[in-house]
């Protein structure tokens, strides 16, 4: 019994450290774009059935990746291996034409053929691959039903709305039943809450299917809903790698720590090393001890060292027992947003912005004690 | 047709210059095109040795000292390109206000019957109005004089005002349409945003909607500018008999003559191709900049304006112009063309429609004529939209260097006058080894270089439409190249390229500029032969053959209409 389960946390393990075979591999990719280079040798690879996101704002060259491992643009440099056939490579001068890829991909703009009913859009694929007669039908219908747009079969496909010119355009992409599916911004054109429900059936196909999933987006709600791991870009090249959470909690850069939740960038100079080693950071008048095991790192043009605080976890409460990272502090203004509480405080280390639950509400004027959890305080990169 | 659809590429070098075949190709062409025989113009320009020796034998300014002795025809040249830029730039405003910013009735039947006039074309409009407004006989004269009793005429049209006019009338169709898509996309809230601040109609008109429509009413007036320059039948129909005389027609009459004098023509021809590309300039100068900043791509419904008491006298005037560009000139050569003789009667048992059966059938001329423009017109419309369809995709898809130029040079042979296109391209055409000269092969290649512009710009609005997405969906699906043409690009492709195609018939059956010198005996063509029956005399045939022209025009016109529904419907 006990072997069994040790067997089976060994083969997550090995899984999860990439042992396997990855089913994408990106390496040293440089893509430029009249001149002027916007994908700067970046590498990555996607595992079997991983769902991968390329998270940043726009121009940041997401989307010439993406297009780059279909085979839309023509990388300057680097290579690009999928399913162990490299498809592109600069050195050894292979550049497989898109066709031949065997890829599927979601547009941002849906990239519905307005000439063609939605039985003919998705057809398309497997005509091309040389399915007819009854075979084709059904595969249709199938993939239909399972989006949902059964109904719709014999539409011409510009009678459709936004959402459902979504849907067809996955059952596009499903119906040749790739191993690999490429979304470029796929709900960026839908309101907030069909986002929120496609996205959703975005992941299950993904896990029914067992597809690896390459997504763009810039909305990062979205890539932390639904990515097993996640690349954030910035100016063509990737700020940091990994899972949604580890990169929510431990940014590694001052970009990622703005761009991904609300976060406090302090600053401060650096003053010594706490009991277990953590380093102890200067901001204002607070000494503020940052995470265990961390390291300051590169400080910014005059010499500061930077932390990311994210404005959730700083706790505030009325009175209680001083210790270490714990200040009074004022409530300099509070704004209600509904589900939070959004609250502006002065503290020695000058003012911080932070989230509470409206159960608790903190008046303006009112003196508070903050702490701020040493595990919360995350040295950053400055950029 | 999909310019970057290649086989696996050789994978580019790092940030290299790289022209590709689908750019340097129709450059070259191109080049060669427009660029020898404007070569030839220019070295007959400056031959002052044996006026017939190709290449010339000696150099000199003489020729452009000749032409100091003939200023008149290059300042009566400017006058009528002025006066009516002028003039059908007004008419275009207004109506292009009436039609889309106003609250008119009829607005959209106006919007159908203002456009005719620009296919049917100068032919048309100088042979009806030489009908309508000649001093003596004129229908006009002729009523106004019976109604007074007066013995004076009370218009002349073989004037450089009648001139003017009549240009005007049948250019403003170009302005109404241009100015007209500039004031569909503009913002109403610009305009809305001076009515709050308490600006009146009128002010805000003025002070707003007019200086936002700059560039598009400065684009109309280069596109009237240019083309009044190099306009042929208006000014040699109506200004012959008084001895006035544009470039155009001096040239034609220095070729006519005998010894033709070809260095004297050129030097003249160079000087209108100068005036054109100093027009092109200034315009480009004065847009840049600034040509897009506030209007949108979007197309917006803006707020129609009622005018009130000015309703009725835009409605006259929208009248008077379709009255005088469409209704009166095809009424008066349908009328001319069931006469006996050159004078107008309306004896109704004397009218005759013998005039039709000498022009569609009993006379060679007329009849190879007129199929023969059918077949121009039919060959124009699918090799020009083909070549510019691919020059439109290559220049939106392909990412090869040079496109921009590409594009420049496919829209160049709009600032040559197309008469002076046909002059250096006849003398092309005889030193070329292939014998060319007097086929439809010469005819039908010049006005595919001439009318490429036209052509191009069609096909570039719709391809710029198409989403690229379109096309890479169909490539990520597995479709090679060719698939992706024929079951994605060309079926997205034929509404604009059938509108485009159509476009292309109806100018190549009006046009004379082009293919007066370049259709010989053998091979006539529709605008000539009417202008040489002009010439010859016989107004009840020369008015049939319009009329069978126009009636050509005017069936293409309706396909258009009917496949322009069909599309909006869908």
């Amino acid at each position: 019994m006990l072997a069994a389960n040790l067997r089976t946390d060994d083969a997550v393990d090995s899984a999860a450290t990439d042992a396997a075979q990855p089913y994408i591999e990106v390496r040293n990719l440089t893509a430029a774009f009249d001149g002027k280079v916007v994908v700067k040798d970046i590498s990555f690879s996607v595992a079997q059935g991983e769902h991968l996101s390329l998270l940043g704002p726009s121009g940041c060259g997401k989307s010439t990746t993406l297009r780059c491992i279909a085979g839309l643009e023509t990388p300057v440099a680097g290579e690009i291996v999928i399913d162990g056939i490299p498809v592109f490579s600069s050195t050894k001068g292979i550049s497989v034409a898109t066709e031949k890829r065997k890829l599927s991909m979601v547009f941002q703009s849906y990239a519905i053929w307005p000439h063609m009913t939605v039985f003919e859009n998705v057809a398309y694929g497997l005509r091309v691959q040389g399915i007819k007669g009854s075979e084709l039908q059904q595969r249709v219908a199938d993939v239909l039903k399972m989006v949902g747009m059964e109904d719709y079969i014999s539409r011409p496909a510009t009678d459709l709305s936004g959402g459902q010119q979504q849907r067809v355009a996955l059952a596009r992409s499903y119906a040749s039943r790739p191993k690999v599916i490429l979304l470029d911004e796929p709900l960026s054109n839908l309101d907030a809450r069909l986002r929120v429900r496609m996205r959703e059936e975005i992941k299950e196909l993904q896990l029914k299917f067992d597809l690896s999933t390459i997504y763009v987006t810039h909305d990062q709600e979205e890539a932390m809903a639904i990515s097993d791991r996640i690349i954030i870009m910035h100016d063509g090249v990737v700020e940091q790698t990994g899972k949604p959470l580890e990169i929510y909690d431990t940014p590694r850069t001052r970009f990622v720590a703005d761009f991904i939740g609300a976060a406090n960038i302090i600053a401060g100079t650096a003053q010594g090393e706490a009991g277990n080693g953590a380093p102890i950071l200067k901001v204002g008048e607070a000494l503020v001890e940052c995470a265990p095991r961390s390291k300051l790192l590169k400080p910014d043009g005059s010499g500061q060292y930077l932390a990311a605080v994210r404005t959730v976890y700083p706790e505030i409460r009325r009175g209680g027992p001083d210790g270490p990272n714990q200040w009074s502090a004022t409530v300099r203004r509070r704004v209600l947003l509904g589900d939070i509480v959004n609250y502006t405080i002065t503290w020695p280390g000058g003012l911080l912005r932070l989230h509470r639950l409206p159960s608790d509400l903190f008046e303006e004027g009112e003196t508070v004690k903050l702490h701020i959890p040493a595990s919360r305080v995350i040295p950053v990169v400055a950029d | 047709m999909i310019a970057d659809a290649g086989e696996p590429a050789a994978v580019a070098p790092p940030y290299s210059f790289n022209v590709r075949p689908e750019v340097w190709i129709p450059l070259v062409l191109l080049f060669g095109a427009l660029g020898y025989p404007f070569f030839l113009l220019l070295t007959s320009a400056f031959n002052v040795g044996d006026p017939q020796a190709l290449p010339a034998v000696e150099y000199g300014l003489a020729n452009f000292v000749a032409l100091t002795g003939h200023l008149d025809w290059i300042g009566n040249t400017l006058l009528v390109a002025f006066g009516g830029t002028a003039l059908g730039i007004s008419i275009g405003v207004v109506l292009a206000w009436v039609i889309h910013r106003t609250t008119l009735p009829g607005r959209r039947l106006f919007e159908l019957l203002i456009a005719i006039p620009y296919p049917l074309g100068p032919l048309v409009g100088a042979l009806a109005w030489s009908q309508l407004g000649a001093p003596r006989d004129g229908l006009i004269n002729r009523v106004y004089m019976y109604m007074t009793g007066s013995s004076n005429p009370l218009i002349d049209i073989y004037t450089p005002l009648g001139i003017i006019f009549v240009e005007a009338i049948f250019e403003a169709p170009v302005a109404v349409l241009i100015i007209g898509a500039a004031m569909q996309r503009m913002d109403p809230a610009l305009e809305e945003c001076s009515s709050i601040f308490g600006s009146g109609k009128i002010r805000t008109a003025w002070k707003v909607t007019l200086p936002l429509m700059m560039p598009a009413i400065l684009s109309a007036a280069l596109f009237m500018f240019t083309s009044m320059i190099g306009s042929f039948a208006i000014p040699t129909m109506l200004g012959t008999s008084s001895r006035f005389y544009v470039s155009t027609n001096a040239i034609y009459v220095l070729l006519q003559g005998y010894p033709p004098n070809y260095p004297l023509a050129a030097a003249l021809g160079l000087v209108l191709v100068a005036m054109t590309a100093v027009a092109v300039w200034l315009v480009q100068r004065v847009l840049r900049g600034r040509t897009y900043a506030v209007i949108s791509g979007k197309n917006y419904r803006p707020r129609p304006v009622n005018m009130g008491r000015w309703t009725w006298l835009l409605f006259a005037l929208a009248c008077a112009y379709v009255l005088l560009s469409l209704i009166l000139p095809l009424g008066t050569l349908l009328v001319a063309s069931f006469q006996t003789s050159n004078a107008i009667v309306f004896d109704f048992a004397t009218w005759t429609l013998r005039n039709y059966v000498y022009v569609m059938f009993d006379f060679p001329t007329t009849r190879e004529a007129i199929l023969n423009s059918i077949l121009l017109g039919i060959a124009t419309g699918v090799i020009g939209v083909a070549c510019a369809t691919f020059i439109a995709v290559v220049t939106h898809r392909s990412r090869s260097a040079g496109r921009p130029l590409l594009e420049q040079v496919t829209m160049l042979p709009q600032a040559f006058p197309r008469l002076i296109f046909a002059f250096g391209f006849l003398w092309m055409i005889l030193t070329l080894p292939v014998q060319l000269y007097g086929t439809l092969a010469a005819v039908l290649l010049a006005y595919i270089i001439v009318f490429l512009p036209l052509a191009y710009r069609g096909m570039s609005g719709v391809v710029v439409q198409i989403d690229k997405a379109l096309e890479e969906a169909a490539r990520i699906s597995g479709a090679n190249a060719a698939r992706v043409a024929r079951t994605v690009t060309l079926p997205l492709l034929r509404p604009g390229l059938l509108a485009t195609g159509v476009l292309l018939f109806m100018v190549s059956v009006r046009e004379i500029s082009a293919s007066l010198f370049l259709s010989g005996p053998n091979s006539p063509v529709l605008g000539p032969a009417i202008f040489s029956f002009w010439d010859s005399g016989g107004m009840p045939r020369v008015s049939a053959l319009a009329v069978v022209q126009a009636v050509i025009i005017l069936i293409a016109l309706t396909v258009v209409r009917y496949l322009a529904n069909r599309n909006a419907k869908v």
